[in-house]
């Protein structure tokens, strides 16, 4: 299972509500990515809303690509993704 | 002798199995309404073990109305599976006709017999097949063949497996295979909520949140731990078990570990033959929970539970009940069925003479059928106590696993098998047949990409059996040195054809002949030489007259390869597809795989690029020559869409096609790779990928090749004199031509590589042409060029699609999203069935799912949620 981070614009903005609604539309974006063996760990959202990036682990490239069209999901790049842990060294 | 039995094995109406699993079971019920209604279904459970996938199959069964008939067979852990085994289970209830067709061992037979069962008449027949991660080989194929022809009849197929262990089995390859089948639906059985446990656990004194937390929600592990009524690990669930078994009486607790050691199907009359137990010591087992009763069978509830047992006998007393079980089980019968489970018993038990008796006999069972997966492994068995047997019974051993071998793609196997055959048959003098036997390594070195071993093997082939002779291994090792030509592209394969021909007009081996002849077919096609078509189609008359299966896919595969080199890519996917027909309805497996390599290929062309992933997705597993298509494919849709993962695949196949030191291998990696270093603006290392096959392709005279490659180093500026023999649309490009090689491009279908030709153009106009087509295929990379071409002309870089962001974030199917639609605008789900012709109950599913889905309560909801997103995404 590789790790990829996910970059994707919203032209509108990207509002998912805090509320029971938001948290079924996350949940059925987990869902259908679990159907291609696809996890959404997290994901960081720009102050205007427009960008986000998602962290992903996932079987390949591929797999990200169908989890998002299955969610209707815009994808700009697809960046595979290691952890740099700067306290490793210490 | 048989459980043909309504519900089969693991079946358990434990609670779990009722608790959120609604929406599959609509979704299951809406396929069976489309199934009633003449559209066939093949639907794929998936979840890992212990999700409750019986258990939903089992709620499912018993929600049917009475009058649909339900015909259940499982699969089970045999290290080497019973051929068609759940079909054994279903086929005395379905049709004796199946019956008998297995114990003839004609396997097409059965297959058009099951077809012919399941479509006989109008009534809807639910056929589910349990646990299809353990199916063997032939199961696979009847699925196959079932999912292709049950498409306008009334048949619900439902396969169950584990989607945890699935990618490692050969199920993997058919859930690949199958993706793009119309008939296909998958459904999953994801772990309970944190929800669903709390509810299960109620009226107990068990902590709901750690119990889900423990359990991940697993649904056995749940209720396991219910009925054990404290807490635990999941690895504790044999403790569970074993704890429950050590409270039996004794007579009991051997009676339930006997019924472990014969299997997770338990004839009551076999386990009262292997120890003195009687019925009311088995009735005590279904009591306390253990087995089910199916029919005739006993059956274990859970598979776990039985390993558990297994795993606490000692090594001495496992193998001595084993031993017994032999005893008793040969008495029973010796169909193919008995066979498996016969020498799986035996080797438990360390029986050498029986693993000699059943396994060779088991394995020629199984290769009748056409499960080489299992014959090889029953040989493989055998050979491994197979050090007292005389040599010639021991080289005809290892002949028949290496061919077994040969055709499910494990080529090393089968190279060590041919090395210890040619070894044993120099032992006894006979040279005839060491000769042959380098003969028929060459193919098995071909398939794995090992280009040098294959000559090596050839060249011996031909210096033994030239001094002994003409005769029909002769012409079959001159035959095989004019393939090896042909797969260089060298006109050497000319000399040999002739040699090969005139040997196998005299002695007649049908092979040796049609492989001569369908070899200088596909030479003089390559050529532009009509004739060679022709030549080829007598080559597969020859060949199918004869039954010779193997050859015939291949020369279906040469003719879709043939109308390739014309850049005909419509009649080369029609051939491909003809090509795949014929290996599925002939179980030729291991050659299914290199059609769907060159399928992959014509898709990538052709712009087809979901359908190209899904066919190369399955090949990357296997070790075959035909991965390096698959992964020189993946690697250019990658390296166009910009996406990771491009230089693992290019250096991988880079490597193997070294190894396999063919025109066709080097050029293809050469070709990608050069692609994508200019895709990253690397041009400076375009030209060091494609000069040196290049050269080759020159010298083979080898149009596509020479004219791709010569291409690429034009592209860069390090080609001065386009060569003539390039393929005609490359050779119009590096002329200078873009306009007539762009409208040659389309006009044969290759999409992205019109648009790259319109590269060249001076015009806005050819530029934003080429954008849209970029755009369209997602092929970000290129499209960022023709961006820079505008800018260059001063033209406005048209913006990037504007994607239908969240436009229907809910994930509703296109059918959910028309039903919404009408409930939005007030129709009932009666008229809604009117509307779209299907019946008020399909409709009623699709509601239910819809507010699923939305996270909504009611019909009023939804369509105010639905006119908030339509408002919002016309904004």
């Amino acid at each position: 299972m590789a790790r990829y981070l996910v970059e994707r614009t919203f032209l509108d903005g990207l509002h998912i509500p805090m509320n029971r609604e938001g948290e079924k539309v996350c949940l059925g974006v987990v869902d259908r990515n679990a159907e291609v063996g696809v996890t959404w760990v997290h994901s960081y959202v720009s102050e205007d809303k427009t960008k986000t990036f998602c962290v992903y682990d996932g079987p390949d490239p591929e797999a990200i690509r169908r989890a998002a069209s299955a969610s209707a999901l815009p994808i700009d790049a697809i960046t595979r993704v290691t952890v740099l842990d700067p306290y490793f060294y210490q | 002798m048989q459980a043909a039995t309504a519900l089969g094995p693991r079946v358990s109406f434990s609670v779990v199995g009722l608790i959120e699993r609604e929406a599959q079971l609509g979704e299951l019920r809406s396929w069976l309404d489309e199934g009633a209604a003449g559209q066939g279904r093949l639907v794929f459970v998936g979840g890992e073990a212990g999700a409750g996938k019986s258990a939903l199959m089992g709620a499912f069964c018993q929600s049917l109305r009475v009058g649909v008939p339900v015909f259940l067979g499982a699969c089970e852990p045999l290290s080497a599976p019973r051929p068609l085994g759940p079909l054994a289970d279903i086929a005395p209830r379905l049709d004796g006709e199946i019956v008998s067709r297995m114990q003839q061992g004609d396997r097409n037979g059965v297959f058009t017999a099951c077809l012919g069962a399941l479509t006989a008449s109008p009534t809807p027949k639910v056929m589910i097949i349990e646990d299809a991660h353990w199916a063997d080989e032939s199961t696979l194929d009847l699925l196959q063949y079932l999912s292709r022809r049950i498409g306008s009849a009334a048949v619900l197929l439902v396969v169950t497996y584990r989607d945890d262990v699935a990618r490692s089995e050969p199920i993997s390859v058919l859930l690949g295979d199958l993706a793009s089948v119309p008939v296909v639906r998958r459904l999953a059985v994801p772990p309970l909520s944190p929800t669903a446990v709390a509810e299960l656990s109620i009226d107990t004194d068990l902590d709901p949140v750690r119990l889900h937390a423990e359990t991940k929600g697993n649904a056995f592990f749940v209720t396991e731990i219910l009925r054990h009524g404290s807490h635990g690990t999941p690895a504790s669930v044999a403790d569970a078990v074993l704890a429950r078994v050590h409270r039996l009486q004794p007579t009991v607790r051997e009676a339930i570990e006997v019924a472990a050691v014969i299997g997770p199907k338990v004839e009551p009359a076999i386990a009262c033959g292997v120890a003195n137990i009687g019925p009311p010591e088995l009735d005590e087992c279904v009591a306390k929970g253990f087995l089910l009763s199916e029919g005739p069978v006993l059956v274990f509830r859970h598979e776990i539970a039985r390993r558990a047992i297994l795993d606490s006998l000692p090594p001495g007393r496992r193998a001595q009940l084993h031993a017994r079980v032999v005893r008793v089980l040969r008495d029973f019968g010796t169909e193919p069925d008995f066979l498996a489970r016969l020498a799986e018993h035996a080797e438990e038990a360390g029986d050498v003479e029986a693993v000699l008796e059943f396994a060779p006999a088991a394995g020629d069972a199984a290769a009748r059928l056409g499960s080489h997966r299992e014959a090889a492994f029953q040989y493989g068995r055998a050979l491994r106590f197979a050090t007292r047997l005389a040599t010639p019974e021991r080289a005809d051993l290892l002949q028949k696993r290496a061919k077994e071998c040969g055709l499910i793609d494990q080529g090393e196997e089968a190279m060590d098998a041919w090395d210890e055959a040619i070894r044993l048959w120099e032992g006894l003098g006979d040279q005839v047949r060491v000769g042959d036997g380098w003969r028929q390594l060459v193919r098995t070195y071909i398939n794995s990409g090992q280009r040098a071993d294959a000559e090596r093997a050839a060249n011996r082939a031909v210096e033994i059996l030239e001094p002994l002779g003409p005769g029909p291994e002769l012409a079959w090792a001159y035959a095989e040195q004019c393939g090896l030509a042909m797969l260089a592209e060298d006109s050497a394969a000319y000399t040999w054809g002739e040699k090969a021909r005139a040997l196998a007009e005299n002695y007649g081996p049908p092979g040796a002949l049609t492989r001569v002849l369908h070899c200088i077919g596909v030479m003089r096609a390559r050529e532009g030489d009509p004739d060679g078509e022709e030549l080829m189609r007598r080559a597969l008359e020859i060949s199918l007259e004869a039954g010779l299966h193997e050859q015939s896919a291949i020369i279906y595969h040469n003719l879709a390869y043939v109308a390739w080199t014309r850049l005909e890519l419509e009649t080369a996917v029609l051939r491909y597809q003809q090509a795949l027909q014929f290996c599925h309805d002939r179980d030729i497996d291991s050659y299914v795989l290199s059609v769907q390599a060159s399928l992959a290929e014509i898709c990538f062309w052709a712009g087809d690029w979901e359908r190209a992933v899904d066919l190369c997705k399955p090949l990357l597993a296997g070790d075959r020559v035909s991965k390096i298509g698959a992964m020189v494919v993946l690697a250019r849709i990658r390296a166009r869409r910009r996406d990771p993962e491009v230089w693992s695949l290019l250096d991988e196949a880079r490597e193997s096609a070294v190894r396999a030191d063919e025109l066709q291998w080097t050029a293809l990696v050469a070709a990608a790779r050069a692609e994508a270093h200019w895709l990253n603006r690397d041009t400076h290392l375009v030209a060091g990928e494609v000069r040196e096959p290049f050269e080759l392709a020159l010298a083979r005279k080898s149009p596509w090749h020479i004219g791709e490659l010569g291409w690429w180093l034009w592209r860069v500026g390090e080609l001065d004199d386009p060569p003539d023999a390039a393929a005609h649309p490359f050779a119009l490009q590096m002329a200078g031509d873009w306009e007539a090689a762009a409208s040659e491009w389309t006009e044969h279908g290759f999409r992205y590589e019109a648009a790259m030709a319109l590269l060249d153009s001076p015009h806005v106009k050819d530029l934003r042409s080429a954008v849209e087509t970029f755009d369209r295929l997602g092929a970000v990379a290129a499209r960022e060029f023709a961006g820079q071409r505008l800018r260059q002309l001063g033209a406005v870089v048209p913006r990037g699609p504007r994607r239908s962001t969240r436009s229907n974030p809910a994930g509703l199917t296109a059918r959910e999203v028309e039903v919404l639609g009408m409930i939005e605008r007030g129709f009932t789900d009666t008229e809604i069935a009117k509307v779209l012709f299907i019946s008020t109950r399909t409709v009623n599913h699709h509601v239910s799912s819809i507010l699923t889905k939305l996270g909504v309560g009611s019909r009023t909801e939804a369509a105010k949620l639905a006119g908030h997103a339509t408002s919002q995404s016309s904004r």
